[in-house]
């Protein structure tokens, strides 16, 4: 996604359309950490008609100096039951010793392993106290079954002995079974997800080889904002984790809320990819947090009333507000889309902005790859076929049109998806589909 | 016998040990039994410790979140994003004083959200049940047919302390089923608490799609000084989250199954875990040992919990100790019993070895002896004639080796019988003739002591019969006459076809019939006192009976009289076919 974004950004510079918010003045060295960018699909809508476009309001964290970065309070929480046998524990416990490595000693972490009954193995401290931390990941063995819920309730609990909103509070879990001991619902645990982020805690999911329940891991992330994983072999637990730390240590902003509110005769339809609220014309969404150098977006649909020919309007005010974690105080930041409504159609249509639409083509194909997978869910795998080839196509057209290698990557990734719906690839491609589909719709940067 | 011997010492052996096992099995029973409810009772203790634990943790739940709504914002949109924001909260709901609902806004365009939960709690206010119910409790909630199967309310009303220190809190259930759910009329004091109240809060727990989740409600004066009731969402997973948060979790470092081990767990209605801790690892199937249901809100869910059963492990290591010494005990005493016995029989059989091999060795000599006494008596015949002693001194020797040999034959035959090397060797002979033979030998010391013959021989015909065993059996018959008769005996030959027999029936004391079949026993003599006056081995009825059987017949005793010979009687049956 990173490139998108850069490409987004070097867009809305060339084009100079009506692009506001993001501006240079606000990005000093100790300005906000935040850049904001509000852009709309069309700078220029038809005029006298009912249209539909597309705001996009992207926010991208600016970098901390690594001496800045923020605290970071995690649990990380693994399944030790009896599927995790032999090599997968070893590495699991590896990769989380390598994990404490990369904290500093003012970090604080937690250990728990759960299988039919949790252990919190090291209990919240401070890194500074690595013997204990190593000796209590190193008594891990596996066995027995699948304590899910428990494991991250555990994990919550060692999180919230030294919460604290100016730190990065996180749970990593690493699971590799269904949970069958407590709720174990990708409901349940989305509810669990969402009670947690309202506490300032983001979870992060891997899903190790191929007996987990991908459903559950994405909702437990996807409600908590945290990012997700499937690791098909547990020899590449300790990259995932350095990304995940990669992350973790680069926060640069939390409990960011996103509030757009519509203009008269705009009508919010619906966020592609991100949950969110939406209430009469004012639409909510909230992020977790803001990752240095990663830009995270949301993209609201809008139905643009008719006006007259030569008006010019703001369709949508947005309002962003963050916890900055430099100077621990809330910021916030404005901007709006003013768009020109004209006759011309091709006039229209070639004022297209890219950088928004081929997220928007992106998170279209996203869900209709989710659509896809529900068909073949349901066994209709012919169904399924089609519509990720129908998909395919889509992307491909819009590769075309806006040019963008993004998409027709994305277009290779759904046909080989469409390859792999038999019986026994099934397991391993869903698994694989769910990871991108979150990645896409949270522009996880891995 | 030896096999008897075995069985008997094999019982000797078991039954005492049984009756010990079980005795003991009984008291170590209820030796556990004891333990074991000790042990349930002070497991029921720790539960309510957990149980009151949790009571408390929804209690502080309460108290956060009155404090969370004592100051509400007015606006709409205000009250929206401390909803979103505020850990504490969940899903918001106001209704006002005649059950209307203020937020989320009635006329106002709703999130999607919002209208979830809206339709996940529609029976709480479209029908009225948010909050204590108003006086009338037993009415049946209004309830949204598509959703929730099955709606369960329970009340709990507290004093909020803050308004009303003085006042105790009280627990009022009020459970109210949904309409296929009969109700249950229950009493309370519930609508005389709720009329002076003016800030009351209580939980309630709200079933919908198959979930619990957890209503706190609160009933208070809003600030334009109407009654309101605000009802705040805890969804089941929130809560169980907090609970598991709040409950002990299993200590590390220590293996499982170790004595002493328990295993505590959180059950839902349908007894599906929700949390579980401790190191022991119940078996599937394993009755808890003690089970506690939570108080309301939380009335469908339990603690159990189990424990490896730790003390009877040693009372039941004592028991068997002490069993397996009984038993070794037993089974030497069993085994020393066993050699000693087997010595005997062995010294026994030595015994009876040594004596047949004796007999046999007399065997030849005592025939040499008889045959050269009879050939002296014929040669010396006329000679002797002059002198009756001679004669008399003759007859002696031929008679008593006679009776030796007759001894002899039948140690011998028992011998024989005893390894069962008994056989006949029948060939053509009249039984008459072997019977006449044997009463001439037997005439002069049957006349001798006075005792007259009656011979009725009618079995004259030539049949297949062994000679010896015939001889041997009517000599033993003649030789208990001779021992025991007192003034006459009639024998009395018969045959048919192919059976011939004879009865020997004499004058004296015979047997009583009491006594029967005994005296067919080896070494089993009727009476002490006649057998003080008689001489013999004691085997003869028993080998002539035995010769007699092997001989396709029998040797038995007559009931009756005959012909006026009333002492012993025996009829001896012989299978003789003809020759």
């Amino acid at each position: 996604m990173r490139p998108n974004a850069l490409a987004a950004l070097a867009l809305a510079a060339l084009t100079g359309c009506a692009t506001a918010g993001a501006q240079p003045a606000q990005i000093a060295a100790d300005g906000p950490r935040v850049s904001l960018e509000v852009a709309g699909s069309h700078p220029l809508v038809k005029a006298d008609s009912k249209e539909k476009v597309y705001l996009k309001v992207g926010l991208t964290g600016v970098p901390l100096p690594s001496e800045k970065r923020t605290p970071v309070n995690m649990a990380i929480v693994l399944d030790k039951s009896g599927s995790m046998q032999g090599r997968k524990i070893q590495q699991a416990k590896a990769a989380a010793l390598q994990a404490v490595e990369m904290l500093n000693p003012e970090d604080i972490v937690s250990v728990v392993a759960y299988d039919s009954t949790v252990k919190v193995l090291v209990p919240a401290t401070k890194v500074s106290d690595r013997a204990t931390i190593q000796a209590g990941i190193h008594a891990i063995s596996a066995g027995g079954n699948t304590a899910l819920f428990a494991g991250v309730s555990k994990g919550a609990q060692e999180v919230r002995k030294f919460h604290d909103r100016n730190r990065v509070n996180r749970i990593i879990l690493l699971s590799d079974g269904m949970a069958n001991v407590g709720p174990s619902s990708p409901g349940e645990l989305g509810d669990l997800g969402a009670s947690l982020a309202k506490e300032g805690i983001s979870v992060t999911t891997f899903g190790l080889g191929l007996g987990y329940n991908e459903d559950l891991m994405f909702s437990l992330a996807r409600r908590s904002d945290g990012n997700h994983a499937f690791i098909e072999d547990a020899a590449n637990l300790a990259g995932i984790f350095q990304a995940e730390l990669g992350d973790v240590l680069s926060v640069v902003a939390q409990d960011v809320q996103l509030e757009i509110t519509c203009a008269e005769g705009v009508r919010p339809v619906r966020l592609l990819g991100r949950d969110g609220d939406i209430t009469g014309q004012q639409v909510t969404v909230g992020l977790a947090q803001l990752y240095g150098r990663q830009e995270k977006f949301a993209l609201l649909e809008l139905e643009v009333g008719p006006r007259k020919v030569g008006t010019q309007a703001t369709l949508a005010d947005v309002r962003v507000s963050y916890a900055d974690m430099v100077t621990r105080a809330t910021a916030e930041m404005r901007g709006k889309w003013t768009a020109t409504f004209v006759d011309n159609a091709q006039e229209v249509e070639q004022a297209t902005n890219r950088a928004v639409m081929v997220p928007v083509v992106q998170l279209i194909a996203n869900e209709r790859n989710q659509e896809a997978m529900a068909l073949r869910d349901a066994g209709k795998v012919e169904q399924a076929r089609q519509a990720l080839q129908a998909t395919s196509s889509f992307l491909e057209t819009n590769a075309m049109k806006y040019k963008a290698p993004a998409l027709q990557k994305q277009k290779k990734a759904y046909d080989f998806d469409a390859d792999n719906l038999d019986d026994k690839s099934w397991n391993k491609q869903r698994k694989s589909m769910r990871k991108r589909q979150y990645q896409l719709d949270m522009q996880q940067s891995y | 016998m030896n096999a008897r011997l075995n069985l008997l010492l094999v019982t000797l052996t078991l039954a005492p040990l049984v009756a010990l096992g079980f005795l003991g099995q009984k008291l170590n029973r209820e030796a556990d039994a004891e333990v074991a409810a000790r042990f349930a009772a002070l497991e029921r203790n720790r539960l309510e410790t957990l149980r009151g634990q949790l009571d408390e943790l929804l209690e502080i739940r309460a108290r956060a979140l009155v404090k969370a709504t004592d100051d509400l914002p007015q606006d709409i949109s205000s009250l929206r994003r401390l909803v979103r924001r505020s850990p504490a909260l969940g899903q918001l709901m106001i209704l006002d004083g005649k059950g209307r609902r203020v937020f989320p806004p009635l006329a106002q365009p709703l999130s999607e959200w919002e209208q979830r939960f809206l339709e996940r709690t529609r029976g709480l206010w479209e029908g009225g049940a948010l909050g204590p119910s108003p006086g009338q409790e037993g009415q049946i909630q209004g309830q949204a047919p598509a959703q929730a199967t099955r709606i369960q309310r329970v009340t709990q009303i507290r004093q909020a302390p803050e308004q009303a220190p003085e006042q105790i809190p009280e627990q009022i259930p009020v459970a109210q089923q949904a309409a296929e759910i009969p109700q249950a009329q229950q009493r309370s004091k519930l609508s005389s608490l709720v009329t002076p109240a003016e800030d009351q809060y209580g939980w309630q727990p709200w079933f919908s799609g198959g979930g619990m989740s957890l209503i706190f409600w609160r009933r208070l004066k809003g600030p334009d000084g109407a009654q309101r009731t605000l009802g705040v969402e805890i969804l089941g997973a929130t809560l169980l989250s907090t609970l598991v948060a709040a409950l002990p979790e299993t200590a590390h470092g220590e293996a499982s199954g170790e004595a002493g081990a328990v295993r505590t767990a959180l059950l839902d209605a349908r007894g599906a875990v929700l949390y579980q801790w401790g190191r022991y690892v119940p078996k599937a199937g394993e009755a808890p040992l003690a089970s506690l249901t939570l108080s309301a809100p939380l009335g469908a869910w339990r603690l159990v919990s189990w424990t490896a059963p730790p003390p009877e492990a040693e009372s039941g290591l004592a028991l068997w100790a002490g069993l397996a010494a009984v038993a070794l005990a037993l089974i030497g005493l069993a085994i020393l019993i066993h050699r000693e016995s087997t010595r005997a029989i062995t010294l026994a059989a030595q015994r009876v070895t040594f004596v047949n091999q004796v007999s046999h060795e007399l065997k030849t000599p005592l025939t040499n002896i008889r045959m050269y006494a009879e050939l002296l008596g014929e040669a010396l015949d006329d000679v002797l004639d002059e002198d009756p002693r001679a004669t008399r001194y003759m007859s002696i020797i031929v008679d008593e080796s006679q009776r030796l040999s007759r001894m002899i034959g039948n140690v011998l035959s028992f011998a024989r019988d005893q390894r069962q090397q008994l056989t006949l060797k029948p060939r053509p002979a009249s039984v008459d003739a072997v019977v006449e033979a044997a009463v001439e030998r037997f005439r002069p010391v049957l006349e001798a002591k006075g005792v007259s013959i009656a011979l009725d021989a009618q079995a004259k015909a030539t049949v297949q019969v062994d000679v010896d065993v015939l001889e041997q059996v009517v000599g033993n018959l003649l030789s208990n006459v001779e021992k025991y008769a007192e003034s006459g005996v009639l024998i009395r030959t018969g045959q048919g076809a192919d059976r011939s027999w004879i009865v020997v029936a004499d004058q004296g004391p015979g047997v009583p019939a009491s006594l029967g079949q005994r005296i067919f026993d080896p070494f089993y003599r009727v009476d002490d006192r006649l057998s003080a006056q008689a001489s013999g081995t004691g085997i003869g009825l028993t080998i002539s009976r035995r010769l007699a059987r092997l001989h396709g017949g029998d040797l038995r005793l007559i009931a009756e009289a005959v012909e006026g010979y009333d002492g012993a009687r025996f009829e001896l049956s012989l299978h003789t076919p003809p020759a």
